[in-house]
């Protein structure tokens, strides 16, 4: 069985990385939000968010839509259901992770002392 | 890092946490009691006088459009879903509103005097257990519903609490008034202290 520690390193990077993670985790909590509140939840700059979300468009996890309101362009995001299924997922595996570690002990190996 | 926590919480509260939308309704009430104390006066030519109340209200709760849009403007839009009902709340609310009004009749109509107890008190109090219960956080707005309880009723126990039916009712509405506007003030600072600047490309370079 893998040590915690391995187990880490093979962490999905595409939703573990911070900014998408905090992108994921506020789409969750919604059905859609805008760019304009992910860049201030996120304190990204516009191009870092905008390439944050390509990549998570690009792994299908969400949707994105640009929509007029009144004359002024605006840009839409929510969760797809593999997003959902691709966050759920992270966090049962942190969490088991968290409880894996705390479990953990050296095993001492006489042979290689 | 990021709090997830907080960004989860704010997310899924965006809309409760747009306290400033309030402000209008302390307004109201402000002026409400200004009125009541006889320090402000509707315009000579507002000949009837029954339509103030009506009027004053739709021009002061209009002003909230303006403050939701400014929200949206300054933090962006979400859409959530569909707020959980409390259909057991309203129907306990018209039993409450129609309890009260018989109450208030038979005792003007059998004793000739307006009841002790503050219904608009009990109305607003009420008003704001059911946005506690709906929001299922907040002890502020829990504080705020026992205390406007408990300044309607405590003249059960002591008659003498308020010198007249008007003061007492004035007095609920200007703490009606401030607890609304604190209780939207620390919404607000929830929800600007995590959502940050927007940051620029200048910015980043730096």
């Amino acid at each position: 069985m893998p040590e915690p520690f391995e187990e880490m390193a093979g962490l999905d990077r595409l939703v573990h990385e911070p900014a998408r993670l905090a992108i994921l985790t506020a789409l969750s909590a919604c059905e859609s939000a805008d760019f304009l509140f992910l860049q201030r939840l996120t304190g990204l700059t516009k191009g870092n968010l905008s390439s944050h979300l390509a990549k998570l468009e690009a792994a299908d996890l969400i949707w994105v839509r640009k929509e007029t309101a009144g004359r002024k362009p605006r840009t839409i995001c929510g969760l797809k259901e593999a997003g959902q299924t691709a966050i759920d997922g992270h966090w049962e595996r942190l969490e088991s992770l968290r409880r894996d570690a705390r479990q953990w002990r050296p095993v001492f190996d006489p042979g290689t002392a | 890092m990021y709090d997830l926590a907080r960004i989860r919480y704010v997310t899924e509260h965006y809309h409760d946490l747009q306290g400033l939308i309030r402000l209008p309704v302390s307004l109201w009430l402000l002026a409400w009691s200004a009125y009541d104390l006889g320090w402000i006066y509707p315009p000579a030519w507002f000949t009837n006088e029954w339509l103030l109340f009506p009027v004053a209200a739709i021009l002061f709760l209009a002003l909230m459009w303006p403050i939701e849009k400014l929200y949206e403007r300054s933090f962006g839009c979400i859409a959530t879903e569909r707020r959980a009902k409390v259909e057991p709340n309203k129907r306990a609310f018209w039993i409450l509103c129609g309890g009260l009004t018989f109450w208030s009749l038979a005792i003007f109509f059998l004793t000739e005097e307006r009841p002790v107890v503050s219904e608009l008190g009990l109305y607003i109090a009420f008003f704001v257990f059911l946005e506690w219960r709906r929001r299922s956080d907040g002890k502020h707005l829990l504080v705020l519903g026992i205390v406007l309880a408990a300044m309607s009723l405590t003249p059960l126990f002591d008659r003498s609490m308020y010198p007249s039916a008007t003061v007492r009712d004035v007095a609920i509405k200007l703490v009606a008034a401030a607890g609304i506007l604190a209780v939207g003030t620390i919404d607000h600072v929830t929800l600007v202290r995590t959502l940050g600047p927007v940051r620029r490309e200048e910015q980043s370079r730096a």
